[in-house]
């Protein structure tokens, strides 16, 4: 490639002093870039004289980011389509930068010679300034929008968290995932103040002892926390010894910084959330508000799910005593029952069932179903079950049972429209009677059928001061089963009652009893919306 | 795959409205799938029957860059040439920020493409990234592609202990800055102009059209992809016959880390070209084509078989 006569840049004539004393930079160069010419501003732009450029690449005189834009992309455009326009670069100059704006246009020649570009360049060190601060102001703006989002989506995973372990996944996935955290982990300090633990511990394959619980012995970052109340970081590399043993932990983990957050409840300490960065931490320094705003909304969301888990363990117990009474036993009558609390578990509480011998021959049994869920359901639930039993052994029939409860629920809180099936059995003659309030009706199993027993219905307890038809009445044969159960055992999301009978009664046939195993597993594993609860009454 | 029937055309610059229609022929008449043709704004000139040529454009760019490359290969084979998805006239809707993130992505399209056309023993020119992008493929499936022409490579664009790819972390950040100050220079903002060409009278006062244009961010993010990329782990998997190119003066592919690429692929021919700078299909399209043209001669003709 033949460089021009540099003295041709320096030469006299109107149009060359035009394009010497411009007030912008100009250069020529050819098709491979290849400077021609050069007029005295960019030399002074760059600070160098005619021999420094002459006969370089145009590039060259780029900073390196310039460079590679430049024959990754303004080179193809030049040749492709014979021109860019307002291209923001740098120019060298010695160790710093000039900012311009050029534009390049092929020139126009005689249409014989080689292929040249003129390009204008104009300092715009004022201007890039003013476009920096607006860069700035819109990166700011952009990452006030990003931790706005984060915080929104953690807020609403939050509340949608019912148990401790479900707001430690949102911490550990949803929130990891909006602060462009490696890892955070939710550690919960014990009731005696003395141990930290995961509130769910991660499965690490590498088998480090960094998340198992510890105590004040192990002097870990947590404590420093805990005890001043203020966020500690820890970078690799400083302040490691401080804490023995995380170094080792942040390298196995391949944290840059971790953060610890202390959160209280109420007054009381109550834990520290560890947030691990790595190298491409999208996190800034400035965001420390926003990691420990995402801290006060989870340490709230735990206080929650503690109470709420604190309340359902009350829930299950209290009905597990209820229902561990014994079934009677009696050689003339086989009794079988299951209970399984609604697999969401604040939903749990409220189905019953009782039976017992009321006298020498005669048997006494009742399925009944609070409404409402909880510690309250379950109150009710014990209440109407007492009740129902001294009204039994006072003598009282079925239907004359179900009247004393509808006026027993009228003054009695939490029980007004629940429902019941009672019915007792002569143990003798095999004559039984049923009445309903407002239950679903029994299904009677024979050998090869089965039938539900839908007569002298009437309405749920409390409802109606009408009176009540008398009871049902039939002789159970030693071949059949009747069966009593709450609506969760039929129930299915999205399908109307008559389905889940239907298919009830077809699973329900026969006196064999697996398919009453077939029953109760059923109702063990399916996710089941509301409890589940049945009574299997048969003679011997 | 025997008969040699030249198709007179040359290559379609994407967005093109008025342009030269005559010239260019509906690649649904070779029977292809229609679908992918409009995807990758596939192009397809030459040979029906011949063997193929496959050009993929790099970063910067769109296939505009083949426009004079592909003219040589004409009278003999079939050149297919396509826009990344994200550049040029591709489909903005099969973007996948996902997919496109590493190279890989952009390598499962050439596979998709190769296999969704039917074709076999396909050359892949590739220039710049998409040499990598190209080795990715071949790497992936041998069975499709039977020799490769990589312009001006790199396996590996950051400067790495021993290793020399000519670039520190920060010139990769300042080209980060130039094309996110450029912003603008990517996106269909300009209107076409009126330019007279003395010195090309075949464009002389023509409508040009704008090349190369790209979504903004997608060009950013295919930027982050192409230059913060190491492929080097990649090169030893290439079995197919390679011709690498060197350009004198290349900034971006310095002859070190071509170098390097001609020596982790096994049995490679590596030449340098009179071509200066970093575009040679553009600066020199006879030269490189020719470059090319020997080296698919001197190969043993694949069996129709495949």
């Amino acid at each position: 490639m033949d460089s021009a006569d540099p003295a041709e840049s320096v030469g006299p004539g109107r149009s060359d002093d035009l394009f010497e004393s411009a007030p912008c930079g100009y250069a020529i160069f050819d098709e491979d870039g290849i400077i021609l010419r050069v007029n005295k501003m960019l030399l002074t732009m760059v600070d160098a004289e005619p021999t420094d450029v002459i006969g370089r690449r145009f590039p060259k005189l780029l900073s390196v980011g310039g460079q590679l834009f430049f024959e990754m992309r303004l080179q193809s455009l030049l040749r492709l389509q014979g021109f860019v326009h307002e291209v923001a670069l740098d120019l060298k100059r010695g160790d710093t930068r000039v900012p311009v704006l050029m534009s390049i246009a092929e020139a126009a020649g005689d249409g014989t010679g080689p292929r040249e570009f003129l390009a204008t360049i104009a300092d715009i060190t004022e201007r890039r300034r003013y476009e920096d601060e607006l860069r700035e102001a819109r990166r700011l703006a952009d990452a006030q929008r990003r931790r706005v989002v984060a915080l929104q989506t953690v807020s609403a995973e939050l509340s949608k968290a019912v148990t401790r372990s479900d707001v430690a996944a949102v911490i550990e996935s949803t929130a990891a995932a909006g602060l462009g955290a490696d890892a955070i982990t939710l550690w919960r300090l014990d009731a005696d103040d003395t141990e930290l633990r995961p509130v769910s511990s991660p499965v690490r394959e590498d088998g480090d002892d960094w998340f198992v619980p510890f105590d004040r012995e192990a002097k870990r970052p947590h404590w420093q926390a805990l005890d001043t109340m203020s966020v500690v970081t820890v970078t690799r590399g400083d302040g490691a010894s401080d804490f023995p043993g995380i170094e080792a932990a942040m390298l196995s983990l391949g944290h840059e910084l971790v953060r610890f957050i202390p959160f209280r409840s109420g007054k009381r300490l109550a834990g520290v959330v560890s947030m691990g960065f790595g190298e491409a931490s999208q996190i800034e320094a400035e965001d420390e508000e926003l990691l420990v705003e995402v801290v006060r909304q989870a340490a709230a969301a735990l206080e929650r799910a503690e109470l709420y888990e604190q309340q359902r363990d009350i829930v299950l117990m209290w009905q597990e005593n209820l229902m561990s009474t014994s079934l009677p036993t009696d050689g003339r009558v086989r009794l079988r029952s299951h209970y399984a609390p609604a697999t969401q578990v604040f939903r749990a509480g409220g189905d019953w069932f009782d039976a017992e011998l009321v006298d020498d021959d005669r048997l006494w049994f009742i399925v009944g179903d609070v409404v409402g869920h909880g510690v309250a359901a379950a109150a009710a639930m014990g209440k109407l079950r007492s009740a129902a039993r001294a009204l039994a052994h006072a003598g009282f029939g079925p239907t004359e049972l179900l009247e004393r409860l509808d006026r027993f629920v009228e003054r009695t809180p939490g029980t007004f429209a629940s429902t019941a099936i009672c019915g007792d059995l002569d143990l003798v003659t095999g004559v039984a009677r049923i009445a309903r309030a407002g239950h679903p009706p029994p299904l009677l199993v024979a050998e090869d059928s089965s039938t539900y027993l839908e007569a002298q219905g009437g309405p749920p307890l409390g409802v109606s001061r009408i009176s009540r038809p008398d009871p049902m009445q039939f002789e159970l044969s030693p071949t059949e089963r009747l069966v009593l159960f709450t609506d969760g055992l039929i129930e299915r999301r999205n399908e109307i009652l008559d389905v889940g009978l239907d298919r009830l009664q077809s699973l329900l046939s026969g006196t064999d009893n697996r398919s009453l195993r077939d029953l109760v597993r059923a109702s063990a594993t399916r996710d089941h919306l509301d409890d589940i609860c049945f009574l299997v009454v048969a003679r011997t | 795959m025997s008969s040699r029937v030249a198709v007179v055309c040359s290559c379609r610059p994407p967005h093109s409205s008025a342009g030269p229609a005559k010239e260019w022929r509906d690649v649904g008449s070779y029977g292809l799938s229609v679908d992918l043709s409009r995807r990758f704004n596939v192009t397809e000139s030459g040979v029906p029957d011949g063997p193929v040529v496959l050009m993929v454009h790099g970063f910067g760019c769109d296939q505009s860059m083949w426009r004079w490359m592909r003219l040589p290969f004409e009278a003999t084979y079939r050149v297919i040439s396509f826009d990344l998805i994200g550049f040029g006239g591709s489909d903005p809707e099969a973007y996948d920020p996902v997919k496109y993130e590493s190279l890989e992505g952009y390598a499962d399209d050439i596979v998709m493409l190769i296999e969704g056309l039917g074709l076999s023993d396909v050359t892949v020119v590739g220039h710049s990234v998409a040499s990598m992008i190209a080795v990715l493929a071949a790497g992936e499936r041998p069975d499709l592609i039977a020799s490769l022409a990589l312009l001006v490579p790199s396996a590996r664009y950051i400067d790495d202990d021993e290793y020399s790819g000519g670039f520190t972390l920060d010139d990769i950040d300042d080209l980060m800055e130039s094309l996110e100050r450029n912003y603008l220079g990517w996106a269909n903002s300009m209107a076409p102009v009126i330019m007279g060409r003395p010195d090309r009278p075949d464009l002389e006062t023509e409508l040009t059209e704008l090349f190369c244009q790209a979504d903004p961010v997608i060009a950013t993010r295919f930027g982050n992809a192409t230059f913060r990329s190491d492929n080097r782990g990649d090169l030893d998997r290439v079995q197919c016959p390679t011709l690498v190119v060197a350009c004198q003066d290349d900034p971006i592919a310095p002859p070190a880390a071509v170098d390097f690429v001609a020596n982790h692929i096994a049995g490679s021919i590596r030449i340098t070209l009179d071509a200066v700078g970093h575009c040679p299909n553009l600066s020199a399209p006879e030269e490189t084509a020719q470059a090319v043209l020997d080296f698919l001669q001197q190969l043993p003709t694949p069996s129709p078989a495949g």
